[in-house]
């Protein structure tokens, strides 16, 4: 088993510089998107993050991120000690602590904005900021004259009627500034567009822009967030810009990997299709929601796509199932058949060869039943895989390295032929896995079967409890298979599926619960799941001193990455499939 | 013997001199590469008290007893060979008793075991471990020791030799490659020998003398009759001359050339048959001999990729990336757990291709400019730590860790090449350490 740690690692540090906020900022709609000139292919907006800053200063996080191993060596870079040096020229020119500096710069409204330029050339960029305190911008200019006039020959101050006063950077910048407010353009002509729509209100600005009319309309992206929360970042993008940019679809017409086709084909089609894409980030006391919206009307995809939608009216996907100390999961709706039946048009040719492999393998298993007509038309709509914690009764001792059960609960279109079909796969494996265990001098399992709660479980049993403290990893794995109703679950744990059945006969309700239709869903626990990593510390640390830290650094980075996760209470991931907008949500909640 | 006659006669300090030279070439031959620290101990300490301490059991430090635990329960815990050739990797870089490591992985060559029909990490971890025990101990007790040894009777199929039908691959493995080399026994006794060892099986996990299956009838072994067990055989072996001339051929193969003097040989040999094939001793006089130290020695043995890959990270105290390493030396032609055959791996020139030699370079490139297979120490901050103000000092440093020899003639140019880089002082260095590693000359210790 490999794990990516050093992806894990940055992954909860990023989130944890989010998890240190907890504060409310009193930002609803855009105030500066209306001095932007129109014609941005993207736009972004940040709403004090000056007081995020404050917050992520003085919270145990920070301290723990400070003290931390990574820290520590990344203090002894050379390039922190280039950013340490620079950062000390600045104070030094400014009079004033660099971080009070950035925070009051930087830390009430920022806005920045690209302009397309010619095929391959970067584009032109905007850039607004306006300070919470007035005397700010004023009080730098005073502290930056010095240097100001040393470099008289390379720049040009000039003073507007208005008050405005304009830098021009050498012709590779333009800036102006008065009051509370700070204009930056690499084009002169934008700077002037923006001073205009500032100042007077003259001239078209991005806010007129169609894609950006339309995204206020269908994705609420100027409404005030729910439940108090704050709008801390906003970004648009003009996708009909981008796919041209990328030389008419951004998107092609027919993807080259399945995998992606099945799970995102819905979501890369609406966006190549959408005039915008819009991302809004709202934080609260105890948590994060990120969306991201497209345009979706899924009567423009054609029945191309219609096996990735539900029909009207009807929930896509359902609730995870209420298992105890559920780690996770991943749930998604699809019409699968007929996907499979459609593939040839959603995927690209070099692909099929691949397909008629699988079929031919397939037959071997399965005489005269072709996969697609027979066998895949009898599962139904709903894929569910979860993982929980495992209690290792099948065992007189435990894995080494422990793992938690996992569980593929498949809707059945037709119950009782799907059933038959998904037990005789079942055996199939569990024969070609006692060969193999036989080979390798492993216990081989028995299939059988008990009556749990009305409920027939075929699991697999070892003929001798294997014993020991410090088992092999194959030891976490015995499958049992159920079906509950129109449910077949396939578990590689007993306690597992037995949890299944419960929570698959009781009515739905669970942490998955929600009101819009989601075509995919993904939940993880981040409790239960630092559990786990604690309880296999070991193993992680031992990858660590294999890729050249000692047993102390190991020992001490996993420790932090603990302290960490720990914050964390759980993540979220899904797509909601609305009339007119297509979203994928991602959330996350902390302690 | 005289001494103008011993081919294995003493190392003359007195009129060569000790320098740091010689310790270098002493420790790149019996440890796999040398730290800047190490060679400058050997040379202050002088040759007896480095060979004491290589030949004696030396404490190791509190980290690498952590990091070494950490690493073995990982791979027992795992299965994954991977993780246990991580391991011994590890050991390889980082142990205080190289010398035992390099006997270690010699021993694996020679009683070459290969993980791809064992397929188990405990067994592999046990036979590595009998190797390690009896390393610089008696090969006599070593012998034995693999006779029981789990891992062997599984890849030697011991289980299938029966009393009434005697399976032969251990019997003939041990007379050819393990004992007495090819064409100094008979095909009958390779057939006798296989009976006495009938019996020796494995049984949940562990050595079973299985009574029911071995043949108790008299053999005839070597000329020699009697109801021999596999104990005995092992002792007929060694009472054969050509017992002592097979292994001291492979030692000074190993260690001193690749074409050993006969005279040399039979010296060798003598001394082991003298100390009962007690191994400390042999090698003493091995590394403490003239011909060890002679011209004809020095530089005349191709880095093996063990040498190469791992020699290199511990000599520039590299923080190691072990699984990557690893797998560069398994694509170098030398894969840990897993030799290519029973013969193990033959080495000499036959590390050389055109293949390994692209990697070889490759391998200098990675090491110097990325941390793909570890992060050495940043040359520039070396510099400062150690006040070297000049760029040949600096040179001079990396040419005598890696060339263990003098720039001389090398300087200008190592110069020149400095000077015609671009970039920080760091990046210019490494591209002088990326230089030497490429050399050809460091493709030879």
């Amino acid at each position: 088993m490999s794990f990516q740690l050093f992806h894990v690692r940055s992954f909860a540090l990023v989130l944890g510089l989010l998890v240190a906020v907890g504060a409310r900022f009193a930002a609803a709609e855009s105030e500066l998107v209306a001095a932007f000139p129109a014609g941005a292919v993207v736009y972004g907006e940040l709403s004090d993050a000056g007081a995020v800053a404050e917050r992520l200063h003085g919270s145990a996080y920070w301290s723990t991120l400070v003290d931390s191993p990574q820290w520590k060596q990344a203090q002894g870079t050379p390039q922190w000690r280039q950013f340490a040096a620079g950062r000390t020229l600045v104070e030094r020119q400014l009079g004033m602590d660099a971080w009070e500096a950035a925070k009051s710069l930087l830390g009430h409204r920022v806005a920045v904005a690209l302009y397309p330029r010619g095929p391959g050339e970067k584009p032109n960029v905007v850039a607004l900021v306006r300070t919470a305190d007035a005397g700010f911008l004023p009080q730098l200019r005073e502290q930056l004259a010095p240097m100001l006039a040393l470099a008289e020959e390379k720049l040009h101050v000039s003073q507007a009627l208005d008050g405005v006063e304009r830098i021009n950077l050498d012709n590779h910048g333009f800036l102006a500034w008065k009051g509370d407010w700070l204009v930056f353009a690499d084009k002169e002509q934008l700077l002037d567009q923006s001073l205009s729509l500032l100042a007077k209100n003259e001239g078209e600005s991005l806010k007129q822009d169609q894609p950006y009319q339309a995204m206020l309309a269908q994705a609420k992206w100027d409404a005030p967030p729910s439940d108090s929360n704050t709008r801390l970042l906003r970004v648009y993008a003009n996708m009909a810009m981008i796919n041209q940019a990328a030389g008419g679809r951004f998107v092609p017409e027919k993807l080259d990997n399945a995998l992606s086709s099945l799970v995102l084909g819905e979501s890369l089609q609406l966006a190549s299709r959408s005039p915008y894409l819009s991302v809004a980030v709202d934080v609260g006391d105890h948590g994060w929601l990120a969306t991201a919206t497209t345009a979706g009307d899924r009567a423009e995809l054609g029945e191309l796509y219609a096996p990735f939608f539900p029909p009207a009216g009807e929930a896509g996907v359902k609730p995870f199932p209420e298992v105890p100390k559920l780690l996770g999961g991943v749930t998604i709706y699809r019409d699968f058949a007929k996907w499979y039946g459609l593939r040839e048009q959603l995927l690209q040719e070099q692909l099929m060869p691949e397909f008629d492999k699988f079929e031919s393998g397939l037959a071997n298993l399965l005489p005269g039943k072709d996969f697609g007509e027979d066998v895949l038309p009898l599962v139904g709509r709903r894929l569910t895989f979860v993982a929980a914690p495992q209690d290792f009764a099948h065992l007189d001792g435990e894995p080494a390295v422990k793992l938690p059960g996992f569980a593929l609960v498949v809707e059945l279109a037709k119950p009782d032929e799907a059933a038959a079909i998904l037990q005789f796969f079942t055996q199939t494996l569990a024969a070609i896995l006692n060969i193999e265990a036989g080979q390798q001098g492993r216990q081989p399992w028995v299939m059988t079967s008990e009556a749990y709660q009305g409920v027939q479980i075929a699991y697999a049993d070892y003929l001798d409890k294997p014993t020991g403290d410090k088992l092999g990893i194959a030891f976490n794995f015995l499958p049992a298979t159920a079906r509950v109703g129109d449910q077949y679950i396939l578990s590689s744990s007993r306690g597992l599926c037995r949890q299944l059945v419960d929570a698959l006969q009781q009515p739905a309700t669970s942490i998955g619960a929600h009101e819009a239709p989601r075509t995919i869903d993904t939940s993880l626990q981040v409790g239960p799941i630092t559990d786990l990593l604690e309880e296999n510390r070991e193993f992680f640390q031992g990858r660590m001193i294999q890729e050249g830290r000692t047993a102390e650094e190991a020992k001490a980075e996993f420790d932090v990455l603990i302290t960490l996760l720990r914050r964390l209470v759980s993540l979220r991931l899904s797509t909601v499939a609305e009339a007119k907008t297509f979203q994928l949500q991602f959330a996350g909640s902390w302690q | 013997m005289s001494a103008a006659a011993d081919p294995l006669a003493p190392f003359d300090v007195a009129t060569s001199g000790w320098t740091r030279r010689h310790a270098a070439h002493l420790l790149w031959r019996a440890q796999h590469g040398a730290t800047d620290a190490e060679v400058t101990r050997a040379h202050e300490e002088g040759l007896p008290a480095t060979l004491d301490r290589l030949l004696s059991p030396q404490p190791e430090t509190s980290e690498f007893t952590a990091a070494d635990a950490t690493l073995a329960q990982l791979a027992a815990d795992s299965g994954d060979i991977g993780d246990l050739k991580a391991w011994w990797a590890h050991r390889i870089v980082r142990t205080a008793n190289p010398l035992v490591e390099k006997m270690t992985l010699f021993w694996h060559n020679h009683f070459a075991t290969s993980n791809t029909k064992v397929d188990s990490v405990p067994r592999m971890t046990a036979q590595n471990d009998t190797l390690r025990t009896h390393a610089v101990g008696s090969f006599r007790e070593l012998l034995g020791a693999m006779t029981r040894d789990v891992a062997m009777l599984v890849w030697l199929d011991g289980n299938a030799n029966r009393r009434r039908q005697p399976n032969e691959n251990f019997a003939r493995e041990l007379l050819e490659l393990f004992a007495l080399g090819v064409g100094n026994y008979t095909e009958r006794d390779i057939q006798e020998a296989a009976r006495a060892f009938t019996g020796g099986h494995v049984r949940q996990e562990k050595f079973w003398f299985n009574a029911r299956q071995h043949d108790e009838g008299a053999k005839q072994v070597f000329g020699a009759s009697g109801n021999f067990d596999g104990g005995e055989i092992i002792d007929l072996c060694l009472a054969q001359p050509s017992c002592a001339c097979f292994l001291a051929t492979k030692l000074l193969r190993q260690f001193v050339m690749p074409l050993p003097p006969d005279q040399s040989i039979d010296a060798l040999a003598a001394k082991l048959r003298e100390q009962d094939y007690q191994l400390a001793p042999a090698l003493r006089t091995l590394f403490a001999s003239e011909l060890f130290f002679s011209a004809a020695a020095e530089r005349s043995i191709i880095k093996s990729p063990a040498d190469l890959v791992l020699g290199t990270l511990r000599t520039l105290e590299a923080r190691a990336n072990l699984r990557p390493a690893v797998q560069l030396m398994a694509e170098l032609g030398q894969n840990l757990f897993e030799p290519p055959t029973v013969k193990g791996w033959e080495g000499g020139r036959l590390w050389i291709n055109s293949a390994s030699m692209l990697k070889r370079a490759n391998f200098a490139t990675d090491l110097a400019f990325s941390d793909r297979y570890g992060a050495i120490a940043d040359p520039a901050e070396l510099a400062a730590s150690r006040h070297w103000r000049r760029i040949d000092e600096m040179l001079q440093h990396y040419v005598e860790l890696l060339w263990s020899a003098d720039a001389g003639e090398s300087l200008p140019l190592l110069e020149q090449a400095m000077s015609e880089t671009h970039g920080t002082l760091s990046q210019r260095l490494r591209g002088v350490v990326h230089l030497v590693l490429a050399a050809p000359r460091y493709q030879l210790m």
